[in-house]
């Protein structure tokens, strides 16, 4: 921030919301719209060459998106808080986006009400969001509380037994499992063994239940 | 339009059997003539024994009754080879009549199996039946292919208007919000503010509303983030709204669910999960889906009240039957099991021809 004002760039691929947008953040003296993109490319090197405060960034772009130049800028260790804003009220959309790096995420249709806000949270380091997008965010934390025992069990595993498991719950036979890790079926036996021994898994729908709880089983 | 092609493997070199290659041409012609020549052959060759024992010079049977012997022991031989022949004649008729009924059960895959004693004609009528089979298979797997790009092409259409409308007039909507908010701050305290926030207000409704048929249109959520995201998404807004405890397990392997599907399956858990919601009084909910090479499936399970008769007329399930029919025509199935004491499972099916990733 240099004297205090916020030096915002604006992305979004339609010019009549760019406009509209500027006009809001221009009721705000402490912000200054400095450069305006109109898609995720444009967004970096704007961000590069002007070194902005803010980036103000639409989701849905044609030339790589908002949550793709996000991952980008924070790859490139760039200076500048990303806000998204999107059309999408769906709070699903939020978790992927704050993985990816981003400090705020608000719907359009808020924006003329709460942009500012948001604007200026995020350049004083804060992370912005609506609260119904805090509470799908919260839920996913609970989410992955829940079974977080079994998760460090898992990881307490070796790499080998990790992964017969993973296949035993998908429902390979030993000699497949066998196959696919290039050791012998008797073998997998034993391994099955050790994870019965350190995490009581007798059955195969003991591994199906444990993969379920620990989501190894969704991808 | 694609052009249809010769399918591999229905010509009449498929219906030929192994047995058959391995005898000599002339005994399989032999065994090939019709019955009536079959018939009057071993009839004349009993015939032409019997003649030329009866008949010959130097007797080896003496007394007077061997005559008669000749003659009865030909005419029960005759009688046993005509029964035999006709036995064995008839067999292929009685396959064919076998094939014939599993195939009117739905078995598309049973074949007539050639038989060695079948006369021409009858072999001609098996192999005709059996290319006939053929190509009746192959129709039916065109239709199928044929539905299910329907379906997923209307999907995309329909994914396609959803977009345009949320992106383009929710956007310029949005926009016009915007304006509006820069003007009532510039113009402060007018006389014409309260009717700035009005018309801001109808912007804003109108904005609502585009997102409602947007919505309906296509669930863009399963398309962006997955299915597997968008399920636990609609869990967790199911379980706010309702306090119904709904679990959502994700069973994929690895296995990448397409778009037009993925959209399709997910408006099956939103009306499923939508009824226990209006009409089960459940307390816990579980969403399930699996997909392995070839087949996806997702269930939706509930410990509420279940519904009894049939699907199109009680309460809310309309919304099912529509999905059951799209379903169908993409090749897939879906299931409602139910009864008044036992809650509600729906279980919709769709084979794919997709590989795991």
């Amino acid at each position: 921030m240099r004297d205090g004002v916020i030096r915002v760039i604006l992305v979004d691929d339609h010019n009549v919301v760019r406009a509209g947008l500027k006009a809001v953040l221009g009721s705000a003296k402490d912000i200054e719209v400095v450069g305006e993109g109109s898609n995720g490319k444009e967004a970096i090197s704007l961000a590069e060459r002007l070194d902005p405060d803010v980036i103000v960034m639409d989701l849905s772009m044609g030339e790589m998106d908002g949550a793709e130049a996000t991952k980008a800028l924070t790859q490139n260790k760039t200076r500048a808080k990303v806000l998204i804003l999107t059309m999408h009220a769906e709070d699903a959309y939020l978790v992927p986006l704050l993985e990816a790096g981003a400090s705020g995420y608000l719907v359009k249709s808020a924006a003329d009400r709460e942009l500012i806000d948001a604007v200026r949270a995020v350049a004083h380091g804060d992370v912005y969001m609506q609260p119904s997008a805090a509470r799908a965010l919260a839920q996913r934390i609970q989410r992955r509380a829940e079974h977080a025992d079994e998760r460090t069990m898992f990881e307490k595993l070796t790499e080998r037994e990790q992964n017969v498991l993973k296949f035993v719950a998908r429902g390979y036979s030993a000699p497949e499992i066998g196959e696919k890790l290039f050791i012998s079926p008797k073998t997998v036996d034993t391994y099955k063994q050790r994870i019965n021994e350190k995490l009581g898994l007798a059955h195969r729908s003991d591994y199906v239940d444990f993969a379920l709880k620990i989501g190894l089983l969704a991808d | 339009m694609t052009v249809l092609r010769h399918i591999p493997g229905s010509g009449p070199e498929r219906v030929r059997a192994k047995g058959e290659r391995r005898l000599p041409f002339w005994l399989r012609s032999l065994l090939g003539v019709s019955l009536e020549i079959k018939l009057l052959g071993a009839n004349l060759i009993i015939l032409g024994v019997a003649v030329l024992v009866l008949v010959a010079p130097a007797r080896f049977l003496p007394g007077p009754s061997t005559d008669a012997y000749v003659v009865v022991a030909a005419l029960i031989v005759g009688a046993i080879a005509n029964l035999a022949l006709v036995r064995v004649a008839l067999r292929p008729i009685n396959q064919l009549e076998r094939v014939a009924k599993l195939v009117s059960e739905g078995r598309l895959a049973e074949r007539v199996p050639t038989s060695i004693v079948a006369d021409r004609e009858l072999s001609h009528l098996s192999r005709t039946i059996n290319e006939m089979l053929d190509s009746l298979a192959a129709g039916r797997d065109r239709m199928r292919k044929l539905g299910a790009e329907v379906v997923f092409a209307e999907e995309r259409e329909r994914a396609q208007v959803a977009r345009e409308l949320h992106d383009s007039v929710g956007q310029t909507l949005a926009a016009a919000t915007f304006q509006i908010a820069a003007l009532a701050h510039e113009i402060g305290n007018h006389p014409a503010s309260p009717r700035l926030a009005g018309v801001r207000e109808l912007l804003r409704t109108a904005i609502e509303e585009i997102r409602n048929v947007s919505r309906s249109l296509h669930p863009r959520v399963a398309t962006d983030l997955g299915l597997p995201t968008a399920l636990e998404a609609l869990g967790d807004a199911t379980q706010q709204r309702s306090l119904v405890d709904v679990q959502v397990n994700v069973d994929i392997a690895g296995v990448v669910i397409p778009a037009a599907l993925s959209a399709t399956l997910y408006r099956v858990a939103q009306e499923a999960l939508r009824n226990v919601e209006r009409h089960a009084d459940a307390g816990r909910a579980v969403v399930t889906l699996r997909a392995r090479p070839g087949y996806v499936e997702l269930e939706v399970n509930d410990d509420g009240r279940g519904f009894d008769g049939p699907l199109e007329k009680k309460r809310g399930e309309s919304g099912l039957a529509a999905m059951k029919e799209r379903l169908s025509l993409a090749g897939g199935e879906l299931h409602i099991d139910t009864a008044g004491d036992r809650g509600t499972r729906v279980i919709a099916w769709v084979g794919m021809d997709t590989e795991a990733a």
